[in-house]
């Protein structure tokens, strides 16, 4: 293309126009001011930045959703294959000789597995939830309402620091106790904004916190009962699980010692 | 340089990024199109045959394949009841989603329903049984949930401010409760609630843009690399909220995880 040529005829070259319309030979010269205004250039530059904008504004529209989908599409228009594979030389009596293989293998391992769950009486803690549910034989002899850690860090200073949350995983009632006897922890002070009185002081002892039962699962790890019966069912303990009266007469009656509990 | 120049210029401009982003979608679709077919094949290759012998391979007619699917969720199972640690398991044939623990099933959720990649269906059976043989372990996992609500407290100086931390409690609106675990064998197990999630979420929100910025992400690297993308095929659980939320705080960060499918 003759670039000389355009540029004489271009309605948007300022200077050549002027110069034509001195000689008043170019009709194009009596276009308006709005032909050769800074408004219409910017306007061009700005048509022009848009257009780009639209190109990349398509490309990531793309990227961000037709590509992560694509992959997906590209299997579900394939054919399935095949469900059945060839059998060429197997007749009834090898398949039923395969799945009678088979079926007694899963009734090994079924019974393997079956194993692993106590027929004596174990109790499984929903943490998230508060919920308990006793087993005996295998069977789910009662489910209920329960308390357990409310995920609280108590701070005290630098080095004193509790976390009150029931650990996961499974424990063994180490032994059973009727009308336990609490001894108060310094952080049950702590926590109350109340002095520390001295160690084995009486007002460390306290009988009716824990209720009629109690059983003892290690490290200070307790199945027990409440005050706070309008508790059960929210995160309210120090790490110990809470029940009411009846689920824990219950518990404590069908649990011995080496009982699991299962704690989730 | 002239009016007329610059225009032109600007349209050769346009068009050269305009053709630059048509070859690039060509090319990335092209690539991203060969993903999970590339996929499958590897998981074919991969677990086909590996340990059983050929006669095995073969009869895998409807019933044979039903047995071995169920034969090889109970092994599994069973490799999990040895470790000491709370596990998942997804039983995808009884809709349900457990949690065990030294081989009892301590938890059972309803599991309403189920999304799974299309590459499943497209492996070789063989291959299929294998894959699910064993227990998966978590590599990592995504929430839009908290494995541990722990709420920090500092021991009040007296009675008066005790008491006042006692109504002190979070009333924000939990976020609709869902979680990503990034198993080995590099499949994703994804666990969604029920019921319609509050979208305008501010963590959930993220948490959607986050999955989504990470995928394109791994795309575009790969493509820049002009390297096929890896795909990772899913599977989605949907269960109530309370059921998800549990699960998911059970379980440890590398927990292992079972699927009969």
């Amino acid at each position: 293309m003759d670039m000389d040529s355009d540029r004489t005829h271009s309605p948007s070259f300022p200077h050549r126009q002027n110069h034509l319309s001195e000689e008043g030979k170019d009709p194009q010269a009596r276009r308006g001011f709005w032909q050769r205004s800074p408004i219409r250039i910017f306007a061009n530059f700005a048509l022009w930045i848009l257009e780009i904008a639209a190109i990349l504004a398509f490309l990531t529209v793309f990227v961000l959703y037709a590509l992560p989908y694509a992959q997906e599409m590209s299997i579900r228009i394939k054919k399935p294959q095949a469900r059945v594979i060839p059998v060429h030389d197997t007749t009834a009596a090898d398949l039923e000789k395969a799945v009678a293989s088979i079926e007694n293998s899963i009734a090994k391992l079924q019974k393997q597995l079956d194993k692993f769950t106590p027929a004596a009486a174990y109790l499984t803690i929903n943490t998230n939830e508060n919920e308990f549910a006793l087993y005996l034989k295998k069977k789910l002899v009662r489910q209920g309402l329960c308390s357990t850690g409310k995920y609280v860090m108590l701070e005290a200073g630098e080095n004193q620091k509790w976390i009150f949350k029931t650990p996961r995983g499974v424990r063994k009632v180490l032994n059973k106790q009727t009308a336990p006897v609490w001894t108060k922890p310094d952080w049950a002070y702590i926590e109350e904004g109340l002095p520390i009185p001295p160690v084995n002081h009486p007002s460390r002892y306290d009988a009716y916190a824990l209720g009629e039962y109690k059983l003892d699962l290690g490290n200070g790890y307790m199945v027990h009962g409440t005050l706070y019966q309008r508790l059960l069912g929210k995160p309210v303990t120090h790490g110990c699980v809470r029940m009411g009266d009846e689920d824990l007469e219950e518990v404590y009656k069908t649990m011995s010692a080496g009982s699991k509990v299962y704690i989730y | 340089m002239n009016i007329g120049a610059i225009r032109r210029n600007r349209r050769i401009t346009l068009l050269v990024i305009g053709l630059a982003a048509i070859a690039f979608m060509v090319y990335a679709l092209a690539m991203t199109l060969k993903m999970p077919a590339h996929e499958i094949k590897r998981l074919n290759q991969l677990y086909s045959d590996t340990v059983r012998s050929e006669s095995d391979h073969i009869l895998m007619n409807d019933d044979i394949f039903r047995l071995r699917k169920e034969e090889s969720f109970l092994r599994s199972r069973l490799a999990m009841a040895k470790n000491d640690s709370i596990s998942l398991t997804l039983d995808m044939h009884d809709s349900l989603l457990m949690l065990e623990l030294e081989g009892v099933a301590i938890h059972q959720a309803r599991v309403h329903h189920i999304k799974m990649s299309p590459v499943f269906s497209n492996m070789n059976r063989s291959a299929l049984v294998q894959l699910f043989d064993t227990p998966f372990r978590v590599d990592s996992c995504r929430a839009t949930i908290v494995k541990e609500p722990i709420i920090v407290q500092k021991a009040p100086a007296d009675t008066i401010e005790a008491a006042r931390q006692e109504t002190v409690r979070d009333t924000m609106p939990p976020p609709p409760a869902t979680y990503h675990l990034f198993l080995n064998k590099d499949i994703t197990l994804i666990i969604v609630q029920t019921g319609e999630l509050d979208k305008k979420n501010e963590i959930y929100r993220q948490f959607v843009q986050t999955n989504l910025h990470r995928k394109v992400d791994h795309i575009i690297r790969n493509l820049a690399r002009f390297q096929v993308p890896d795909y990772r095929p899913w599977i989605m659980v949907f269960v109530a909220q309370d059921d998800a939320i549990t699960t998911y705080r059970a379980i440890p960060y590398h927990s292992l995880v079972t699927v009969r499918i």
